[in-house]
């Protein structure tokens, strides 16, 4: 379990369709606060300003893709510790364990139930990490 | 938690109506890529169009309730993407199956299920 609260978030998500409903489900249900990059260069730009508790990073952008972004957020001092959930739909056992090699503390899996995502995204940063 | 709950249907309610107008759009995107992908000088680039457009409507449509729609542009992004990233194009049985796939869309987005909510 981790001390610090969870607050805001940056989502880090192409599609607008996927953003809406993210938003509607962390802000009304979640009762968080949400920022959101339509791409890994953006996400870039608006975390060291926005210094999120938390970043949701969809994997397949066009561009720079989740695990790229994840790199460069980590090469930005401010967000370099900032925890990363994947989203995505490629969840078999290798491709989670290969998230969490590259430093996401967990995954969720696309397609989501949009009313259980803010305590899917609370378990997860529940869970101990760094 | 009874008027969160009705909060969030109801918003949800709109965004799914959002999605289901413009869903129209998408698969006459995905059906117009697939024929330049046929026709056109440069089919790579409409390729990749093809497999971004399946991406995107397997990654939203089950949460806006077309589980089937999801499921079908899921089968079509896993069979474009290694011709795509192999810089190819498909063969005539590829070709068929696509045709079938982008064919299966069209009429699943005509056959809602639940939403995940």
């Amino acid at each position: 379990m981790t001390d610090q609260t969870l607050q805001k978030i940056l989502l880090v998500e192409d599609e607008p369709d996927i953003q809406a409903v993210v938003r509607l489900s962390l802000e009304a249900v979640g009762g968080f606060t949400l920022e959101v990059a339509s791409s890994g260069r953006e996400a870039l730009a608006k975390a060291p300003m926005f210094l999120p508790d938390l970043i949701l990073l969809d994997v397949m952008m066009p561009g720079m893709d989740g695990p790229t972004t994840l790199g460069e957020l980590r090469r930005l001092p401010t967000v370099a510790r900032t925890p990363i959930i994947f989203m995505t739909a490629k969840v078999q056992p290798a491709e989670v364990a290969h998230y969490k090699e590259l430093g996401a503390i967990g995954v969720i899996h696309k397609p989501f139930d949009p009313m259980a995502l803010s305590k899917a995204v609370t378990d997860i940063w529940e869970q101990p990490h760094g | 938690m009874a008027d969160q709950k009705d909060d969030f249907e109801e918003s949800f309610a709109l965004l799914r109506q959002n999605y289901l107008q413009a869903m129209i759009g998408k698969i006459q995107e995905v059906e117009s890529a697939w024929n330049l992908v046929q026709k056109a000088d440069n089919p790579r680039e409409h390729l990749k169009t093809l497999y971004l457009l399946a991406h995107n409507l397997s990654g939203s449509g089950a949460i806006y309730g077309f589980s089937a729609l999801s499921d079908s542009a899921h089968q079509l992004e896993i069979l474009v993407k290694p011709i795509h990233e192999g810089g190819g194009l498909p063969d005539a049985a590829q070709a068929q199956q696509i045709h079938e796939l982008v064919g299966r869309i069209q009429a699943d987005s005509k056959v809602p299920s639940a939403p995940l909510a």
